[in-house]
């Protein structure tokens, strides 16, 4: 191995777990309205007070992974994700793993989105909070094709509501390199 | 009405979901929605001369989430879509038509209620597997009650 | 990327503009495609795909994508709202599309006071203004019409 990018000061990082994170606003119905519609999923679930669903879940419903995405940009944050200070190669993400994680240093500019692995367990109602707590797994590193590779393993639990209703689990591999 | 546990045979493909074609605009809607701002999204010249990118990538994202959905559809309003697990294995291009697909593997008992394996998939017209995975749904017996919601795995106990 | 950190408006009053007088210029760019998209989804409006796609843009005759007009005349009226200061109340606001913006284009926004005068009892404030982008060309010509309070207690 050339280089050895699982220093002490990443391995430390394993098995760290965040705090609760509060999403910025509680779930908005134009949001999942259009989170909806871009998934060209119109299931009244989602936005349809009357329907069968809508007894099920106590009224309309975001789609069950949104809370995974729900973590937006708060209003008083000025730094623009756009800009990135004028690096011509930026290439738009934070590599910010989670909200309430610190970063992984490693000096891999590539991410990939590996997959997922979610348990459900409820759906959040428009108009509650979400919240997110978030541990590093494992973080390991392999030799691709292109050279090393690190993969950062996250696990997330996500809740809702006042009383911190269960919401999903989810296991996610980011690969760096 | 969702499925009945009864009802599923081991083998089963249960119904499709069809997407696309997909086209840029659709992949900028997603990532506006999410407020993803991955440029090889949605800036044509960033994902072909920086990246090396044959055009913009349809996101990863949108992609799980038609997984999901199709889970959720064929789990209905009785059942619960309880795990859904998958990687993603290859990139998918304007142009394209998804097809997410289910397959049963495996049928159990437990409890007032049924347990029901699937592997899934996202296919493009090609047929190539971008998004392989697993999935584990808890359905209602014929003549039972539904599946409690919120859902807690200890009802499977019995 | 500049940072462009807009605040509230500072106070300012009718005595304060003057015929003639130049705004100081406000920068904003390179322009992203990512600009173009985050507002496409502010607006909720992806029906113009020559917008954010390539292919469609080329085979509609344009060089690539352009940004939307609208979104360039937006930054013009944050920028009128900031020279004019907060109690400024918007009468009249005009912009026409003379040349497209283009991702990595920069936006360079100027005004200047046409007339500063009384009608009627109201005090007005007549102002230009327009883009210019990298190469000096006017991508935007504008003009706004404001009534603005006089300073209180009188005087300068």
């Amino acid at each position: 191995m050339a280089v050895n990018h699982i220093t002490d000061a990443v391995r430390a990082l394993i098995g760290l777990r965040s705090d609760w994170i509060e999403a910025c606003h509680p779930v908005e119905a134009s949001e999942v309205r259009r989170f909806f519609q871009a998934l060209m999923d119109p299931n009244p679930r989602y936005w349809d007070a009357a329907s069968p669903a809508a007894a099920r879940y106590g009224g309309p419903v975001a789609p069950p992974g949104f809370a995974v995405h729900a973590f937006r940009r708060p209003p008083d944050e000025i730094e623009d994700p756009l800009g990135a200070d004028g690096d011509p190669e930026f290439d738009g993400t934070s590599r910010l793993v989670r909200r309430g994680l610190p970063r992984v240093p490693v000096p891999l500019r590539g991410v990939l989105n590996g997959g997922y692995e979610y348990e459900f367990f409820s759906y959040p109602r428009l108009g509650e909070r979400i919240l997110c707590r978030s541990a590093y797994r494992d973080i390991t590193q392999r030799e691709g094709r292109s050279g090393p590779m690190v993969l950062i393993v996250v696990e997330d639990e996500y809740a809702t509501g006042g009383e911190f209703r269960p919401l999903l689990k989810s296991v996610s591999t980011l690969i760096t390199r | 009405m969702g499925a009945i546990f009864e009802d599923v045979e081991i083998g089963q493909e249960i119904p499709r979901l069809v997407k696309g074609p997909i086209t840029t605009a659709h992949i900028v809607r997603w990532s506006a929605a999410m407020e993803n701002w991955h440029r090889i999204h949605f800036d044509w010249h960033y994902a072909t001369q920086h990246d090396g990118l044959p055009d913009v990538l349809v996101n990863g994202s949108w992609k799980q989430h038609v997984m999901i959905q199709l889970v959720t559809d064929w789990a209905g309003e009785t059942g619960w879509a309880w795990k859904i697990a998958f990687r993603f294995r290859g990139m998918n291009l304007p142009g394209e038509t998804l097809t997410a697909w289910g397959r049963v593997t495996g049928k159990e008992e437990r409890g007032r209620f049924g347990v029901v394996d699937l592997e899934i998939g996202l296919r493009n017209e090609q047929g190539a597997e971008g998004t392989p995975g697993t999935a584990r749904v808890v359905l209602p017996r014929r003549g039972g009650p539904p599946v409690p919601y919120p859902f807690d795995p200890a009802v499977l106990a019995g | 990327m500049l940072k462009v950190r807009t605040v509230e408006p500072e106070e300012r009053w009718f005595e304060d503009f003057h015929e003639g007088q130049e705004f100081p210029v406000i920068t904003r760019g390179p322009m992203m495609v990512g600009h173009q998209v985050r507002w496409a989804g502010a607006c909720d409006n992806y029906e113009s795909e020559f917008h954010h796609d390539e292919y469609v843009a080329r085979a509609q005759g344009l060089p690539g994508i352009i940004l939307s007009g609208p979104l360039m005349a937006s930054y013009l009226l944050t920028a009128v709202t900031q020279w004019l200061g907060r109690h400024a109340r918007l009468v009249r606001f005009f912009d026409q599309n003379r040349g497209p913006t283009m991702p990595r284009d920069m936006a360079h926004l100027h005004g200047r006071v046409r007339r500063a005068y009384e009608q009627d009892g109201r005090c007005l404030v007549e102002l230009e203004c327009w883009i210019t982008n990298q190469r000096g060309e006017v991508t935007t010509p504008g003009s706004a019409l404001a009534e603005l309070p006089r300073r209180p207690g009188g005087g300068r």
